[in-house]
Order: C-alpha cells, then structure tokens, then sequence
C-alpha cells in the first residue's frame, strides 16, 4: 500500500501538528472516518520549537520535557499503527484455538470473538453454517421430552440423596473393576480406560493404546520448542497422569512398616516417611533374593502424631503409586506380601488389606517454574481456621516453582470446587518473580516446612478412605450457581466494610454448604508437583489449570521430552533391567521393524550394508530395530565367567534367563560389593547421562562404545581441534563391536543444555573391561550411521 | 507478488552556527537546578561560536555542548522547509533522474522542531541515494545545517525505537546528574 506522499501540511504556528477532523460530506462517511482515522494513526505529533527556544533563551527545563513529549509520542504511534493494522479476528485467535471450521462456523471460535467476527463475517460476505434445525417429527418430539423429563428429574433433590454412589470402586485384595467414564461411550471403553480427561484431550491430541489406557501421546501441534519454554521459563505445563496406578495397603503399623521395608529393601523407613512428612520415591523391588528393580513407586505414608511405642498395633495406612507398566508385578509382590502376613503363625495380622485404587485416585502432574503459582491463582483452599496455612500456602504459591520445595515434600489439602471460585482473568499473565533471590528462597523454604508441618500434624487426609473421596460433582450448572452466590456475597462483604481497613479476600468466604475435596500434593524428584484426587475430580481440576495463564497440555512424547531434558529417566523407556523397561523394548522393536520393512528399498537404510570401516564385516551390530540386550551380554568373554544353567525363570527365554539385564539402583554399593557381587553382576546394567562434546544427537538404541586406549589420544583430540570433521581423513573411526558397553535408551538434542544428550544404559560387565568407572569418556553411533560422536557419560 | 520494500532513515538536524541563542537559561521551576551547570559565561556570546566538536567552542561543558548540539530548529527549518530542501538536494545533486526515481517512494514521515529529529521513507532500492542528499544538505529555510543518519532499518517502528532511546539518554544524562 502506498503511503500518503507528505506529513499533513500546517503552518507553524498551529500547536499540534498531525491531527485532522473528517470532513463532514455524508455521502462518503463511513470510508472517510476509516481514512481519517487510518491517518491519525499513522501521524505522529510533534511540538513546534517555540516552546523551548524563547527569544534567544533555551530553556533546559522544556528541552528536556520536550524530548519526553517526543517519546511520548513515538510510542503512542507505534501502538496506534500496530491497533490500527489488526486483522480479522480469525488471525487474532491464538494459535492453539484456532480451528478451521470458524472460517464459516462462529461457533468453533472462542467466545470473546464471537461478536467482532459476526461484524466481519457480515462484512465481508462469508456464507456463514447456519444453525442447525432439528426436524421435527413425532418421534423426535417424543424422543426429546423424554431427556426432559430426565432432566428435570435429575434436578430433584430427592434424586441426589437416593443415588448411591459417589466415588469409584476400589479392590479390595483383588483388581478392582475399571471405571467406565462417559456411558454414552461405553462400547468404546470396551477393552481399555479412558481417562476422566479423555474428552478434552481427545480434541486436542493424538491417543494411544497404552498398558490398557488411553493416554495422549502429543498434542495435535507441534511443540517441541513450546514444551520446553514452559517446563523452563514458562507457566508450566500440565498432564493428566491419572494413569498411575495406586494402592492402599492398611493394617498395623508394624506389618506395614515389614511390607514396605521389604519392597524397598528397607528405603523407604526411614523417621520422615514413616511420619508421612514425605513421601519415599525410589525403586521397588520384588520379593525374590535378586536385586532386580520393578520400577520407581512413590511411597507415602499416612500422616501420624508422632512414632511412639504405642503405635506398633495402630491401623495405618500407606499409599503406593507405581507406573501402569510396573503394576502387575507389583500387585502380585503385594499380594503375596498381604497374604503371608494374614495367615502367618508368628503375630499375624489379620486386618491388613490391599486396595487397588486405580480408579478412585487420579492425579495431574504440573512442570514449569510458576506452576504453583497457577495451581494458586486457580484452586482455593478450603480452610476453616488455619490461618498460618493460609499464608504459608500463599508464600508457597507465590514462589511458583516447585524445584524450591523439599524433595519429597507432601501436602495434604483441602480444596474448593474450582468452579465455585471466581476465575482469574483470562489474560492476567503470571508476573514473573525472580527465583534467583537467596533471600526469598530460603524465606519460601521455610514457609513451606512450616506449612508442612502443620498440615502434617493435623489429621491425615481424607483422600485415603472411601469415604473422603466420596465427594460428589455436581452437575456444572450448580456449581456455576454457586459461583455466581459467592460474587454476590463478595460484592456485598466488600461494600459491608468499605468502611473499615480490612477488605476481605475472595478465597475466604465458606458457606455452609461448600465442599472441601481432598487432595495430596506432593513434590516429585523430577521436579514436578503430583496433585492426587478423587477420580471424579480430576477432569474440573484439570480444565481449570490449563485454560488460563498460558499453561499448556502435554501427552507422553512431552513427558518424556521433559524428563530429557533435566536428564532424567523416563520410565518405562529408560529402565532396560526392569521386565516393564523390556517389554516396552520389545514392543519399541515390533513397531520399527514393521515401519521399516513397509518402507520401500530405496527409501530406506539397508543395515546389512552398513561399512564401519573399521575393519570388520559389514552390517549393523547387534538388531539395528532394537537396543540389543541380548547381542551385548552375550559376548564370549563374559560367558566365560558366568556358570552356566543358573537362572531365576525360564519361562520366557527371550527376554529373562541367563542374559537378562537387570538394573543397577545403587551404584555406590555394586562399586564397593563387586567382588562379591561378581556372578550377579554379570548382567547388570546402570543407567548414565550422555552429554555429547561437540555435534551430534543420540537417538534412541544408539550404540555405546568405550574408546580404545590406543585411539584415546585420536579421540581427544577432537576436542581440541574443532576443524577434525567426520568427513576428513583424521577423523577416527569408530571402535570394534568388541568395545561396544551399552545403548541409548531415550536421547535427542537437549535445548536445555543446547547440545545432544540422553539417557543411556550401559553394561557393568563391558564397562569394566573396557577401562573401568574412571574414564568416561565414550562414542556414541547412532543405528545406520557410520559415524561414532564423542561423548561423556556420567552415571545416576 | 513482490513485497514493496522501504527504508526508514532517521536523521538529526545539527545547527554549526549559532545565531539566536545567547545563553541558555534554566526555566524558572527548577531555577536552582540548573543554574548552577549552566550560568553564562562572561565570555563572548554563544552565538558566535561554532559549537559542533571540533569548532572551537571555549570553555563549554559538556552537557553544554549536549544541549546545543540537539538543539530545537531555529525559525525557519519547519517540517516543510525540510520537505522542500531535501527534495531540492536531491534534485541538485541527482538531477531530474535522480528526482524522479525516488519521487514517488519518498516522504518525510515525521519531523519534530522541538527536537530537530525527522524520519524519512525511501523504497529500498534508493534508500542511499536519498541518505547520500541528506548529507550534501547544506542549508535549510535559510538556516545554515547539517544532518547526520542516526539510523536506518525496514520498519519504523525499529527508527521510533531508536529516537525514543536516544531521547532517554539525553534526558537521562541531564536530569539525572543532578
């Protein structure tokens, strides 16, 4: 578009340069308002000379202030040009609103649109979907009485007392029944569970079949670089992990205390977890003499006064939460364990029980630097008395990140329903508070351990009974009644003591019949806060953290990238030595193999052809689709050493027996027990960082080598001369499967770190042999690539 | 279809020769403020001087010197007066095809008196021609100037940037010494 050729032309005289009033011509009215306006917003004021300069005199006073008239301006210019430009409201709609069908279909547009986009809709001549009529006929109408017959029937009050059931069914020593969420949707939830939030992601993401729930794998858009800017610097991002599987164990203090030492080999009894001040989160173990790890479990036990004497015959409770993958193994160590302490002869304990409450506890797990703060914006707490709480929930909350609370750290909590509370406004963005203040940080610390204390010196939380859970949601249109109550009430107590100092905060008005749902908050060692919940809660709490502030959601692929980053284990991927981490192997190898042979040749990476260069024979080492457990640990060299015919189970030959790999959880003691442990460690396997040095990513089932002490001083000088590229002939090449010592499990390029990294599991066996715990340096190939990349790991 | 490209050149007018300024005074608000910074010398008039660096000003300080460097345009250089002297520059030193390559494209956006700070649209292709006339600008409205490029950028919201932290500078160093 074509500028206006000169700046308004006024004499000098006239104050204010720029401005214009339309003309008054009727006819062309409209457009000319348009065009007046467009140019008053584009001009810029400026201010004559006379103001300052005065018969000979500059006055340094108005120089001064006019050059703030000048900015001024300029800037109220640059905001009027950018108003003026604004573009139809489609484009305005942030991009993860925005929805093909709104470009005919006002409805698909979020709500505060709507009316401009009518206007323009109108405007410009777009053919608008009309709403749609419902025929009419006989059996329509009847049809549709009868719902409102339903309805209405619904609405009686009578109704609410007569329904018996408020919460979801919990196992009893044994599994309990899945909980079915939409009954309009019944067939489909035939053979899998749908989370209570299924419905949102289902709009928003793209599902999987997983460990028989259906868990959003990704959003729909893409958001590698989103992910990350909100786990880093942003609001935060929220899952829906209602997923986890939870158990209850109950029974006497001392039974549960044996349980759970022999589950966690005797981690998680320590004073603080066994008070329920925090929660325990490490690997659980099976029963058997071996050292082989189920998975991670976080461990919580039911908040009690204090650990006296008197307390061995006390019924308590513990909750367990484990990874889907890892719950039937668990289940059934449990069970054995529930079992046994029932009908043993010596002090048996008749009333121990385990619950499965895979369906009646639900959880959102939250990242982000000022995750708290938006979990304190959004949710409210329910609190009759407790004033310090009040605060110290505020201190918390106002710090927004849940790296400042102690690992561990559990919260007991009551909430208001979040419907009821007046919702924040939708743009207030979250301020940013600066976290790198010491002061402010041990302020936030201590807060929080007093909060801590106190909630946990106060009765347990009401989310471990049924009977606690068993809050009921009432239907959204009530809740939005009571929303409007409260906001009158507000209204009133606000005026009511306009007179006095004291305005009364929102969040504290309770009415009588407010509920308070119960929740625990526990702070996890990936540096996340878990918020159980009754089930039928989670899908209000959920909905309620995401819309505003700018939170995003997440599927798995955002987990995992998460974890990633903060170079963390992602379970099940990153646990090869567990019988989940290798059934997820084993599915990973199903998957690619079958993408690989569908592809067409020329399409696709021939492994067999693979040259090294190296001085071998080509091909890729071990099963290009897989990290190759079996190809590593069944190396000559290490069957030398290991007696043969010694295995746990032999039932499945393919992933246990002689040469499954099994999981190193404490490596300090494997270091100082290896000789002893010699036999054992033979298939062990310990989990690392990867941190490249230099270019390159891991992917996973990359293969690890160790460098040979003859190439080390090739390898090393790597770093020193950046100019050594793959392609020249200095670059050296990579090592003999000989030194191959383990395989990527979960790797990419970590914008964290601003370099390739990953996790990585190596064999002790091969690390041994190939020059020890000391040297830690590596190649790391990527599975097709020829070439290796110097790297660093460093183990967990 | 091609983007129409521009250049946005932000150009400060600068005033070598002072002719009607005799002393620069502190408004009477703050009369104690300045006054103290900026008492007149007894020494000849500032109107004789060339205060531009390199002249030989005497004993100016240097917000003195600040000042008078960004002064407000005398009488006479107004945003038409600017107008027509660059695009006579232009002519004079491009001639008629210079003049008319660049006719239809060029434009004073903004050009403030108080402060002597314009903005100037170019399409891209002779932003350099125009930014060449700019510096053989001899006189204005009779007023004897030179201009100096404070910045050049494709957008003017970038030029506005910069004017708005030039402003703050100034105003900065002379407000904030106090």
């Amino acid at each position: 578009m074509v500028p206006p050729t000169a700046g308004p032309s006024k004499s000098a005289n006239q104050p204010l340069h720029g401005t214009k009033r339309p003309a008054s011509d009727a006819n062309n009215d409209r457009d000319e308002i348009k065009r007046v306006k467009m140019m008053n917003a584009r001009t810029i004021l400026s201010q004559p000379s006379e103001s300052s300069l005065k018969q000979g005199q500059l006055d340094v006073g108005a120089f001064v202030s006019s050059r703030k008239y000048e900015i001024q301006q300029l800037s109220d210019s640059m905001r009027k040009s950018k108003a003026i430009q604004k573009q139809q409201t489609f484009q305005v709609v942030p991009r993860s609103l925005r929805r093909r069908a709104a470009s005919h279909h006002i409805r698909f547009l979020p709500p505060r649109f709507r009316e401009q986009a009518q206007q323009e809709y109108k405007d410009s001549g777009i053919q608008l979907t009309p709403k749609k009529r419902r025929r009419i006929t006989r059996l329509h109408l009847r049809r549709d009485t009868a719902l409102k017959l339903k309805y209405f029937a619904r609405r009686r009050k009578a109704y609410h007392c007569d329904r018996k059931r408020s919460t979801y069914p919990v196992g009893i020593n044994e599994l309990a029944t899945k909980v079915i969420m939409e009954r309009k949707f019944k067939k489909r939830q035939k053979d899998k569970t749908w989370l209570p939030t299924h419905l949102w992601h289902a709009k928003r993401a793209h599902m999987i079949n997983k460990w028989g729930y259906v868990i959003p794998s990704h959003p729909n858009e893409k958001c590698f670089r989103p992910t990350h800017r909100a786990s880093q610097n942003g609001s935060g991002i929220v899952f829906d992990t209602s997923y986890y599987a939870t158990m209850i164990l109950q029974g006497q203090h001392d039974s549960l205390h044996m349980a759970v030492n022999i589950i966690s080999r005797s981690k998680a009894c320590g004073k603080t977890y066994l008070l329920g001040d925090r929660a325990f989160e490490g690997p659980i173990y099976n029963d058997s003499n071996n050292d082989c790890a189920i998975g991670e479990a976080v461990i919580y036990f039911e908040p009690t006064a204090e650990l006296g004497d008197g307390l061995a015959n006390k019924c308590r409770r513990v909750l367990i939460r484990v990874h889907p993958a890892a719950f039937d193994e668990t289940w059934k160590t449990l069970r054995a364990l529930v079992t046994e302490t029932r009908e043993r002869e010596l002090d048996p304990d008749p009333d121990m029980e385990l619950q499965d409450c895979r369906f009646a506890i639900g959880s959102i797990d939250i990242f982000g630097p000022k995750s708290l703060k938006v979990v304190g914006h959004n949710l409210r707490l329910n609190l009759e008395k407790d004033v310090t709480v009040h605060q110290a929930w505020s201190m918390a909350t106002a710090a927004g990140d849940p790296k400042l609370i102690p690992l561990g750290a559990v919260f007991p909590l009551g909430f208001f329903d979040p419907r009821t509370i007046s919702t924040p406004s939708r743009d207030r963005k979250v301020a940013t508070w600066e976290s790198r203040d010491v002061s402010k940080q041990s302020l936030i610390c201590k807060s929080l351990n007093e909060m801590a204390r106190h909630l946990g010196s106060r009765a347990p939380s009401p989310l471990f009974t049924t009977q606690g859970r068993s809050i009921r949601v009432e239907h959204a249109k009530i809740a939005h009644g009571r929303l409007k109550q409260r906001r009158a009430a507000n209204s009133k107590a606000v005026d009511a003591k306009k007179s006095s100092q004291i305005l009364l905060k929102k969040e504290t008005l309770v009415f009588n019949d407010d509920v308070s749902i119960p929740a625990i908050m526990i702070r996890r060692a990936n540096g996340a806060i878990s918020l159980l919940l009754p089930w039928q809660w989670v899908a209000i709490f959920f909905k309620k953290l995401v819309l505003p502030a700018y939170t995003i959601y997440g599927g798995l692929q955002q987990y995992h990238q998460i974890l990633c980053e903060r170079m963390l284990p992602y379970f099940p991927d990153d646990f090869p030595g567990t019988p989940a981490g290798q059934v997820e192997e084993r599915e990973k190898m199903t998957q690619r193999e079958k993408e690989w042979k569908s592809r067409p040749r020329s399409k696709k990476i021939i492994y067999d052809a693979l040259d090294l260069r190296n001085g071998e024979k080509k091909g890729e080492v071990g099963n290009p689709f897989a990290c190759d457990w079996r190809y590593l640990l069944e190396a000559d060299a290490i069957a030398g050493y290991y007696p043969p015919n010694e295995s746990a189970n032999q039932q499945d030959s393919s992933s246990t027996g002689s040469n499954a790999p099994w999981m190193i959880t404490d490596m300090a003691r494997a270091l100082s027990e290896r000789n002893k442990l010699r036999q054992n460690l033979m298939a062990a396997v310990f989990t690392v960082q990867i941190i490249m040095i230099g270019r390159g990513a891991p992917r996973p089932s990359a293969r690890i080598y160790g460098i040979p002490v003859r190439d080390r001083s090739k390898w090393m000088q790597l770093k020193r001369n950046r100019k050594i590229v793959p392609g020249s002939s200095e670059y050296p090449v990579c090592p003999k499967r000989d030194y191959l010592i383990g395989f990527v499990t979960s790797g990419g390029f970590n914008l964290k770190e601003g370099k390739g990294s990953g996790i990585a599991s190596l064999s002790w066996a091969k690390v041994e042999q190939n020059g020890g715990f000391n040297y830690r340096y590596c190649i790391v190939r990527d599975v097709g690539e020829r070439i290796g990349r110097l790297a660093l790991y460093k183990p967990l | 279809m091609v983007r129409f490209k521009s250049r946005y050149i932000l150009f400060t007018v600068h005033y070598p020769v002072l002719t009607d300024i005799d002393k620069i005074c502190p408004s009477d608000d703050n009369a104690s403020d300045y006054a103290t910074r900026f008492q007149v010398r007894k020494a000849p008039s500032l109107s004789d001087r060339n205060i531009l660096p390199g002249g030989k000003e005497g004993n100016l300080g240097k917000e003195m010197r600040m000042l008078l460097q960004r002064r407000p345009a005398p009488d006479g250089v107004t945003l038409n007066a600017v107008n027509t002297a660059f695009r006579d520059a232009l002519n004079r030193n491009f001639g008629d095809l210079g003049a008319g390559l660049v006719r239809a494209s060029v434009s004073l956006k903004y050009f403030s008196p108080a402060t002597s700070t314009g903005i100037i649209r170019v399409s891209r292709d002779h932003y350099r021609m125009v930014w060449a006339a700019l510096t053989f600008l001899n006189e204005i409205g009779g007023v004897k100037v030179m201009v100096t490029v404070d910045h050049v950028s494709g957008t003017m919201r970038k030029c506005e940037k910069v004017a708005i932290s030039k402003n703050i500078k100034v105003v900065r160093e002379l407000s904030g010494d106090l």
